[in-house]
Parts: C-alpha cells; sequence; structure tokens
C-alpha cells in the first residue's frame, strides 16, 4: 500500500525508468528499474540477492540494513537510483574466499540467531559498528542495533556475538579485517 | 560413551549455516517463472456495508490482470471459510466489512509496484454502520448484532465453564480473607519480523503448490481440501524457512486463499506478501481478557478457593486454534502451582468489530493469561495477608511429593518441584539482600520492587481422547530412513520457525540410535514428503514430534537388534544396546554398531525379514507436560518520569530434560523479551470507531536491545515421567511465566503508596500519572 | 511537528478574532467536505473527508476552545481520528491591528499516530502546509468580502 504514494512523485521528473549501475559486493551490477524501486527490491528482485530482507514499511525494523559506501543504512528507505554510481555490501558479501567473516562466526558461536530473519540486517549494523569503534562496549553495542528489531532472540546473545566478532577481529588471527 | 551430538549437548546449529550467508529461503524469496502479485484493498472502517466496488479504474492501471471481489469468489463459493474454531471467517466480504483494515478486493497484477497501483484505484464506496468496539457494551441488551447469520442473535459466542460453583462460592463465603481482583490483558500482536504471505503455483497436471508462512503445513492442506474442494493429493503446502511464527502463521489467512483463486484465474504463479501495517492491523492478534479474580485463604495464609470470570474479545469471529473441546484453551490452568481444593472458572467469548483475536502470541491456548491472573493475584493475597510473596508462594505450592497431581479443574500435573525453583531464583538473586536494600531505599523516598512469578505451563498438545483441532487428533510424527552408509534422514510433521529443530531432533536420534547428529538430516515442512502431523505452535514439537522421534528410533533399534544379532550370529536376546552400539552381554568388543547394521540391512539382511532400516511413529502423548519455573525481577523507577527499568530478571526454568542447553537458553531468552513487551510496551488500542492507534511499527512498540534486560537464567531439571526422554518443551514458558513477575515488581515498589495493581502495558505515563496523584494527595 | 504563519487581513480584529472562533464561520474556510456540531460554545465536534498520501477517507474530530482573550488570543485544541491513524492539533492565534490592518500570527502543534504517521514528516509537511494555506487564504477572503 504504502509503495504506490511514497515514489508516485518523483516520476514526472526523471522520467518512468533509468539504468542503475552499482558495485554490490565487489562486483559491477546494473538494472534498468522504475524510478521508484526501493533499494531493497532493486537487490532482492533485480540482482537477486535475497538475503537483505524486508520487515516493515515505517524503517523500524533494520532487517533491510546494508552498507552504502560502508555505511549501514535501511535499505527500504532508498531508492534504487540514489544508490547509482556508488559501493553496496549485503549479507552475501561478508564471506570471503570461503571464510566467515568474524560476525558470521560470532553469531554462530554464541546462537545469536533463531528464525534468522533479522539476522543479515543485524550483522550489518555489527560491521558497520565495529568499523567505527572496535572495541565497543555492552551499553553502545546495544545502542547501536537499537533500529534492528528481532523477535527470538532477546539481544542477549546477539550482544555476546558482536563481543565475540570484536575480540576476534582484534586479536592476533583476526588481522584487524573490517 | 558419548555420541557426537547427542541429548544434553549445546551443539551449534545445523540451520545457521545457511541463515548466517542470506542463504535461508524465506517465502518472499521464492520466484518462478511469470510470476505474478496480489497486493489487497483494505476497510478504512470498522463496520460499513459495501455499496459498491468499482474496478474499472484499477483495471486501467498498467499492469493490472485483474480484481477479485467477494462477489466472485461467491459464485464458487469462497466468499466464507471455516476458522479453526468452526466458526466462518470471510476471505472478502460481499456485502459487510467488520473490522478496519479488512480484505475488500485482491488486485493481481505484473509487479509489486503495479499491484498496489492498482488497489489505489480500486473505490469502494461504504456506508458506515454502527461500531461494536467493547466487548462488554457488546453483552447489552440492544447491542447491534455483529453476525445475523448465526442462529443464536447474540454476539455472545459461546459461554464455558468449569470447575465446582457451589463449592468454590461457598469456601469463598468461609474464606478469612477474599482479594478480588479486574485485571486486563490488552490486545497484542505477535509481530514475527516476517510477516506472512504465499506464492501459489497450479501445474500442467492441475496440482497446486503453495508455499505458505505457515506452522502447521499438513492441517492447511486439509483445510485446503475440504474449502476448495480440491483432492488432496492434488495439493503440496511447502513451509519454507520461516522467519518467526509465535502462533501468527497458524490461522489460514485471506490472503493465502485470494493468491490461490488469483493463480487459478489467471493460470500464472501468483505472490501475496503482506506489508507490515497490514499484518499488524488484521492478521491475528492475542489476550484482549477482561480477568475478575477472587482468590480466598485462612488467615494464617493457606489457600482455599479461587473463582475466575473472563470476557474474552475475540472481534468479529472466534479464529482462535484452540483445541475444538476447549474454547477458551487450557485457561483452566489458572489454579496454578497451587493445590486449591475448590475452584471454578468461566468464559465468555464476545464478537466485536476487530480482527480476530484471542489466537496467539508465543502462546495459543490462553495459558499467558492463566498464569498472569493467578501469579497476580496471589500477590495481592499476599500483600493482604501481610506475608513475604516468596514465603507465601513456599507455603502453598503443591509439594513435589504430590505428583502425579490432579488440580482441581481436572488437569493432572506430571511432576514439578515448585519450592527448588523459587528456592534457586531466591539464591541466585540474594532474595534477603534485595528485601533490606528496598527497606532502606523506601525510607529515602526511592522506588524498587520485586516481582515473583512462580508459573505452572501446560504444554504438548495433546492426547487424543480430548485433544483434536477441526477433528483433526493433535498427535505428531517423525519417519526415519537409515541409509546404507549409516547416514539417515528424518521427516517431522511439525515446522520449525527458529527453534531450532534441525538440530534438536538430530540430537534426539543421536542419541536414541548412536549416529552422529551431523549425519542425519532433518526436514519438516513439505506435505509432500513429510508424515502427517500438526504442527508447531503451543510449545508441543518436543513433547509430541520429539516422542515420535524416540519411540520411532527405538522401533528401528529392534528391528536393529535382530540384525545386528544375524551379523553377529547369537540371538537377539544376548545382545544389549550399550554405548550407542548392539554389543553382545558381557563381551564389549563383539558388537555392531548402527553403521554396520545399515549397510547389512541393504546388503545381508537376515532371510525371511524385509530389507531396509526405515520407521515411522505417530505419537499421541498419553498426558500433557508441565513446565514450570520461578521468576524474580527486580525493578527501579524513576520518580520523575514513571520510567521502570529492570535491574535484573533471573529465570529459574524446568522443562525437564534439556535436549539442547544453548537452545533452550535461547528460547527462554526470547520467551522472556516477549513477556516483557506486553508487560512494559505493546498494546493494541481502538478508538470508539474501531479505528485502530497504532497499526505499525511506529506506534506499536517492539522491544529494542536498549528496553531488553540481560535476562539471566538458570535451571532445575524435573523429566516428565511419561515423555520417551523425558522432555517437556520449553518455548513459550517464559512468555508465560515473565509478565506477572514484572508487574509485581511494579505493584512492589509502589505498594506503599496503596497501589494493588496496575494494567499492562505500565507505561512511563501509567506511573507518572500514579505517582503524581499520590503526590497531589 | 510545529507549524507557523502570519497573514495580514484588511479587516478589524475583532472581526478577524471572532472570525476563528466562530464554528460555522472558520469552517466555511475549510476546502475539504465536512459536518460540524456546535456541542457548547467551547465544543465542537464532526467528520471531514480528508486525504493525506495514500490515506483517503473519513475523520471524525472534536474541538476545545482552550483560551478566548479577544480580540488578541485564543487557542483551540483538536482531536482527530480514522484511516487507522490519530491526529492531535493545538492551534494558537494572536491577532494584531493596526492602521486597518490586522496581522494574525498562527502556531499549531500536530502530533500524529497511526497509519497517517508511516507517511513520513516530509510527505505529511507538505500536504498540511498546503491545507493550512488554503485555509487562511480563504479566511482572509471571506474577512476582506464581508
Amino acid at each position: 500500500m504504502v509503495l504506490t504514494e511514497m515514489t508516485s512523485a518523483g516520476d514526472e521528473e526523471t522520467g518512468p525508468f533509468m539504468n542503475v549501475h552499482v558495485t554490490v559486493n565487489g562486483a559491477p551490477r546494473s538494472a534498468t528499474v522504475e524510478t521508484r524501486t526501493l533499494l531493497v527490491h532493486f537487490l532482492r528482485e533485480n540482482l537477486s540477492l535475497t538475503g537483505t530482507h524486508i520487515g516493515c514499511d515505517t524503517t523500524n525494523c533494520g532487517a533491510c540494513t546494508i552498507l552504502l559506501d560502508g555505511k549501514a543504512v535501511k535499505s527500504c528507505t532508498i531508492l534504487a537510483v540514489q544508490a547509482d554510481g556508488r559501493e553496496l555490501r549485503t549479507v552475501e558479501g561478508l564471506e570471503t574466499d570461503g571464510k566467515l567473516h568474524p560476525i558470521q562466526e560470532g553469531f554462530i558461536e554464541e546462537h545469536g540467531l533463531q528464525c534468522g530473519f533479522c539476522t543479515p540486517g543485524m550483522m550489518m549494523c555489527s560491521v558497520a559498528l565495529l568499523q567505527k569503534n572496535p572495541h565497543p562496549t555492552e551499553e553502545q553495542i546495544r545502542r547501536a542495533i537499537s533500529g534492528n528489531l528481532c523477535r527470538c532472540t532477546g539481544y542477549v546473545n546477539i550482544v555476546k556475538a558482536i563481543q565475540h566478532a570484536a575480540n576476534k577481529m582484534a586479536g592476533p588471527s583476526g588481522g584487524g579485517r573490517p | 560413551m558419548t555420541v557426537h551430538g547427542g541429548v544434553g549437548q549445546s551443539i551449534k546449529r545445523k540451520e545457521d549455516a545457511r541463515f548466517v550467508r542470506g542463504k535461508g529461503n524465506y517465502v518472499d524469496d521464492v520466484k518462478l517463472p511469470g510470476m505474478l502479485y496480489l497486493d489487497i484493498v483494505r476497510s478504512p472502517y470498522a463496520h460499513a456495508r459495501i455499496r459498491s466496488i468499482n474496478i474499472e479504474k484499477a483495471l486501467k492501471v498498467p499492469g493490472v490482470l485483474a480484481v477479485i471481489r467477494g462477489k466472485d469468489l461467491e459464485a464458487a463459493n469462497l466468499a466464507w471459510m471455516p476458522t479453526l474454531m468452526s466458526d466462518k471467517q470471510m476471505v472478502l466480504p460481499v456485502e459487510r466489512v467488520m473490522y478496519q483494515s479488512q480484505e475488500v478486493a485482491a488486485v493481481v497484477a505484473d509487479s509489486r509496484y503495479a499491484a498496489a497501483d492498482g488497489v489505489v484505484a480500486v473505490e469502494v464506496d461504504y456506508e458506515p454502520l454502527p461500531v461494536v468496539v467493547d466487548p462488554m457494551k457488546a453483552l447489552e441488551p440492544g447491542a447491534p448484532i455483529l453476525r445475523p447469520d448465526r442462529k443464536e442473535q447474540t454476539n455472545r459466542i459461546w459461554h464455558w465453564e468449569v470447575g465446582d460453583r457451589e463449592g468454590t462460592d461457598k469456601a469463598l463465603k468461609e474464606s478469612d480473607v477474599v482479594v478480588k481482583e479486574n485485571l486486563y490483558i490488552p490486545r497484542i500482536h505477535v509481530s514475527s519480523i516476517e510477516t506472512c504471505g504465499c506464492v501459489a503455483s497450479f501445474d500442467a497436471m492441475g496440482k497446486l503448490t503453495v508455499w505458505m508462512t505457515t506452522q502447521a503445513p499438513h492441517a492447511i492442506r486439509t483445510v485446503f481440501a475440504l474449502v476448495a474442494g480440491l483432492p488432496e493429493q492434488k495439493i503440496r503446502i511447502i513451509s519454507p524457512d520461516i522467519g518467526g511464527g509465535f502462533g501468527g502463521k497458524v490461522p489460514v489467512y485471506p490472503g493465502y486463499v485470494l493468491a490461490v483463486v488469483a493463480a487459478l484465474k489467471t493460470g500464472h504463479p501468483v505472490k501475496w506478501i503482506e506489508d507490515r501495517s497490514e499484518n499488524i492491523q488484521a492478521d491475528s492478534f492475542a489476550r484482549d481478557y477482561h480477568i475478575s479474580a477472587e482468590i480466598g485463604a485462612t488467615r494464617d495464609g493457606k489457600l482455599t478457593a479461587l473463582r475466575v470470570k473472563t470476557i474474552a474479545d475475540h472481534g468479529y469471529t472466534d479464529a482462535a486454534a484452540n483445541p475444538s473441546k476447549f474454547p477458551a484453551g487450557l485457561f483452566h490452568i489458572v489454579t496454578g502451582s497451587y493445590p486449591f481444593e475448590k475452584a471454578h472458572v468461566e468464559v465468555d467469548g464476545v464478537y466485536t468489530n476487530k480482527p480476530p483475536g484471542g489466537i496467539a502470541y508465543r502462546c495459543s491456548f490462553r495459558v499467558t493469561e492463566a498464569a498472569f491472573t493467578i501469579e497476580r493475584i496471589v500477590d495481592s493475597l499476599a500483600r493482604k495477608l501481610g506475608m513475604d510473596p516468596a514465603e507465601f508462594r513456599m507455603k502453598n505450592f503443591i509439594p513435589p511429593e504430590a505428583f502425579p497431581f490432579k488440580s482441581a479443574l481436572g488437569w493432572e500435573y506430571d511432576s514439578g518441584n515448585y519450592q527448588g525453583a523459587l528456592r534457586k531464583a531466591m539464591d541466585i538473586v540474594d532474595y534477603d539482600a534485595l528485601r533490606k536494600e528496598q527497606a532502606e531505599k523506601r525510607k529515602r523516598g526511592e522506588l524498587m520492587g520485586i516481582g515473583i512469578s512462580s508459573f505452572t505451563e501446560i504444554v504438548g498438545a495433546g492426547p487424543s481422547h480430548t485433544f483434536d483441532i477441526l477433528g483433526l487428533k493433535m498427535f505428531d510424527s517423525c519417519e526415519i530412513r537409515i541409509h546404507p552408509t549409516g547416514k539417515a534422514i528424518a521427516r517431522f510433521g511439525t515446522k520449525s520457525q527458529g527453534q531450532g529443530h534441525e538440530t534438536t531432533y538430530a540430537q534426539i536420534l543421536a542419541e536414541e540410535l548412536g549416529i552422529s547428529s551431523e549425519d542425519i538430516a532433518i526436514e519438516e515442512g513439505d506435505t509432500d514428503t513429510a508424515p502427517y502431523g500438526l504442527g508447531t505452535y503451543a510449545s508441543r514439537s518436543t513433547p509430541t514430534a520429539g516422542a515420535a522421534a524416540s519411540i520411532a528410533a527405538r522401533k528401528i533399534r529392534d528391528k536393529a537388534q535382530k540384525i545386528a544379532a544375524h551379523l553377529l550370529e547369537v540371538s537377539p536376546d544376548d545382545l544389549e544396546w550399550k554405548d550407542h552400539k548392539f554389543q553382545v552381554k558381557g563381551v564389549p568388543d563383539k558388537a555392531k554398531t548402527m553403521a554396520e547394521i545399515a549397510f547389512a540391512a541393504y546388503t545381508n539382511h537376515p532371510p525371511g525379514m524385509e530389507a531396509g532400516l526405515e520407521a515411522v511413529d505417530y505419537y499421541d502423548p498419553p498426558n500433557l507436560t508441565y513446565p514450570f519455573g520461578s521468576y524474580i525481577c527486580v525493578v527501579d523507577i524513576d520518580k520523575e518520569t514513571g520510567e521502570v527499568k529492570i535491574r535484573r530478571f533471573v529465570a529459574v526454568d524446568d522443562c525437564g530434560t534439556i535436549i539442547n542447553p544453548m537452545i533452550v537458553e535461547g528460547q527462554i531468552h526470547g520467551g522472556l523479551t516477549m513477556g516483557l513487551a506486553p508487560a512494559l510496551l505493546e498494546e493494541i488500542h481502538y478508538d470508539e470507531n474501531g479505528n485502530m492507534l497504532g497499526g505499525s511499527f511506529m506506534d506499536y512498540l517492539l522491544p529494542t536491545a536498549v528496553e531488553t534486560p540481560k535476562w539471566e537464567t538458570a535451571k532445575t531439571t524435573t523429566p516428565s515421567p511419561h515423555h520417551p526422554i523425558g522432555a517437556k518443551g520449553v518455548g513459550e514458558s517464559a512468555t508465560v511465566g515473565a509478565p506477572a513477575a514484572i508487574v509485581n515488581a511494579v505493584v512492589d515498589a509502589l505498594a506503599h503508596l496503596g497501589v494493588t495493581h496496575i494494567d499492562i502495558p505500565i507505561t512511563p505515563w501509567k506511573v507518572w500519572k500514579i505517582l503524581h496523584e499520590k503526590r497531589a494527595a | 511537528m510545529h507549524f507557523e504563519g502570519t497573514f495580514t487581513v484588511r479587516a478589524s480584529s475583532t472581526r478577524v478574532w471572532s472570525f476563528f472562533l466562530s464554528p460555522q464561520e472558520f469552517s466555511s474556510a475549510i476546502d475539504d467536505p465536512h459536518t460540524i456540531e456546535v456541542v457548547d460554545a467551547d465544543h465542537f465536534r464532526g467528520t471531514i473527508k480528508a486525504g493525506v498520501a495514500f490515506i483517503r477517507g473519513t475523520f471524525t474530530w472534536s474541538a476545545t476552545v482552550k483560551e478566548r482573550v479577544p480580540p488578541e488570543r485564543a487557542q483551540m485544541a483538536v482531536h482527530g481520528s480514522g484511516m487507522g491513524s490519530a491526529f492531535d492539533i493545538v492551534a494558537t492565534l494572536s491577532v494584531s491591528e493596526s492602521a486597518g490592518l490586522t496581522t494574525v500570527k498562527w502556531a499549531a502543534d500536530v502530533q500524529m499516530s497511526g497509519t497517517i504517521a508511516t507517511t513520513g514528516a516530509r510527505l505529511l509537511q507538505g500536504t498540511t502546509e498546503k491545507k493550512t494555506n488554503a485555509f487562511f487564504e480563504n479566511a482572509r477572503k471571506m474577512l476582506e468580502v464581508a
């Protein structure tokens, strides 16, 4: 219901379709989309990157969180055309060379997920946090993820998962990987 | 010798491998060639006559292919469908809408956006009708009859009662002390982070496949067959990864049926995924219970009797998922952890102009309402008697030696040790020190409260003699196939929504079969492959399907024993199952592992025996299971803002034998958070016009990491005597037990001001108002 | 959300002040179809058919005059609900006259909840501003004609 009106205003000016070029997880991708297409729909439907989820229509839940030029953003609140020429990172880009990112390991080791639906957004938000603040306190972690809702875990183990990743990334074997 | 991944081990979850990579397969991830999208036109009115629906403009919207209205469905006899409580619900209205946001028409288009454009272009002309929001007013004479289609011309759906009315009246009259509280538990919404949706597709042979967010795929298949008149072998329901359920994904929503109709009408696969706002405005709600409870005791603090009267607001139809014999669910567990001699409960279900209510919120069967009632009013009674609430509970608990215990309202509690759990919680939190601190703080004018909740759960529905939904008995199932190389696959009639079944079921089987849990694949949710079962809700998976896993595995062991005897050239009676293999009694090195036996089952099975190593079990539980726990909550209240801050929350749970401690703890963390949510934050409110205030995440406040405290958990273990491995189930315990602990803590902090109860959610505004009034007075 | 503005009208301050305190008069300056019922001198209620973004339909409203200081100041509180939404407005008027011209300074604090709030502040702001400007423009014309 929301989709139609959020976007119809732009149509007259920019025309209904536009070719969007982005770099996603290091690879160039492009597609022609209606200008009103939300970035999250562009990722999920045009680029078939379904790891980024949709959990609300009011920018509250954070299930769609991705990194846009390194910053955590809610991809349901950005138009695909606004991402043109920019760099995106999604959950699919966390694992490199068959090795899980420390945040992924943290979520598994600390049982930081149950149904898994909020997990990609939660992890991307955490990655952004750890880039800015490699040694966050529990309080800082809780504040950082307060825009990401989880209905299953009660957050205790998510906090532990992020601490796990922070330790791992700081440690000698972690290599300070972003 | 332990088997890898057996019962009791905190192994990491198998399902995580795909979820952390973003490779889960949720319904909205399903994409089929030629797939169309369905979006729904919804009513702005809570009660209105539909004068007309004009679809001409909508059909001209680019990309729109079809619009479905109630009258289109009526022609196919599909405008109405049964609810799981054998009431009727509309797929689409023909004449009247009954609640705000009700489905009015469906638009099918070649993209999500076009479908949404089409929705805006559908013109509906409504004539508003008088709205009934308050269930008390709905019962008054002269109230508009909301369901004239029923024979009974009243808004009372049903009246249900249990217990000894006269005996209870008498016992209360003779009690030295009687306390009465009116408790309202508001309407709340489960709001799993994934909303509901489906993809419906017919193949060339007319077989329907529906990928659906459902917790009960098998029952849904049968309902579809009965409602749509489709042959059941031509229906396949696939419940893929589910992004949280909590009972909200048990009902059959109109959107599912509309997607099937649209697929039939257009000849294309059709996807329907609801928005969050649609989900929160129209999908099933829980609670909405107006409770009046009276409890009696002797002067020296011995409980005598309990009387509870309740008005249950079900909205415009009774669409709960209760066992059919129990319209108020298992609410009569309301005697809780106490051996009342007399008790009486009556509940009236009422229609109002709201969406279906009373369905589920991490508890489907009204057990939260019951636990909240008893734990709240026991606290009030202790206070009236001037007794410490912990001491009062200890004095009155059903003693451990009394189990199995028959409750005043007819339940047979399987096992328990309530004193043990409360003692442990008190030790962890250092109860006596907290009481001292509280007394000192009170002198300084600071507000601190300690709240206890010692709840008894009732789960694992249920025995076939009493439990059914739409006539389907509430068994559940497991089918195991051991492959020649000793690896296995097992399929179940349940469906995980985050509980970790792929891991825990494999652990039960690993323990029973001596195969590493890593070598056992678990599948659920595909009705073409899995055995029939009633699904996952009401904490029933471990008590029912988990038991079926054990029993099916033991059937396999029976056959394996014969094969092992054949291989070892001894009599089966000479063998014993020890250290996860069959060994000749007293000769441990003469043994056969399950892998060796499995290989023989396909290559060298004994003459006269069928080849293969498979078994299936449909488990009919002999009784329900009764998990329990004691929770202690410590709160500090900000006098200036009224904000309640949970300082500590200690949860001691006893769910019998634990299969995976890590997963159980995770379930308790989540359950506690869904107990905190209605206690302090969540409420679905309607104004007098039936207008929903707060139908999105902007107004309906799910707890974030900031509001949620750092839960502390501990356990006691009292196995169920009738479950094959002694497990009881745990998914809902914390949601059931937590709200009373929090409210008791807040009331405890304010008791010296004369406060005996505050209805949930306890918002800062409510507390501030109380403090403000008390200060003024 | 907070809105405020100023406009000037060729009429006496007494006339302008009474216009905005008279339910029949001020309501005639509202473009959207509406009804109004006077409960008593300080309480009015009615319905209004309006639309913000995708939310279009009938809202019920009630208004209470909180403050009357003729011909200088007035404050009114309005509560409305409908379409899965609710709004509360506290509107204040300051009226001053100089050389036959009356200047009206107005301010409104608007709180929205429910579906209407999901449209986002920017969209709401635009619509609300458009409607408010139209209202005062209508009022100005009516006052100057009279």
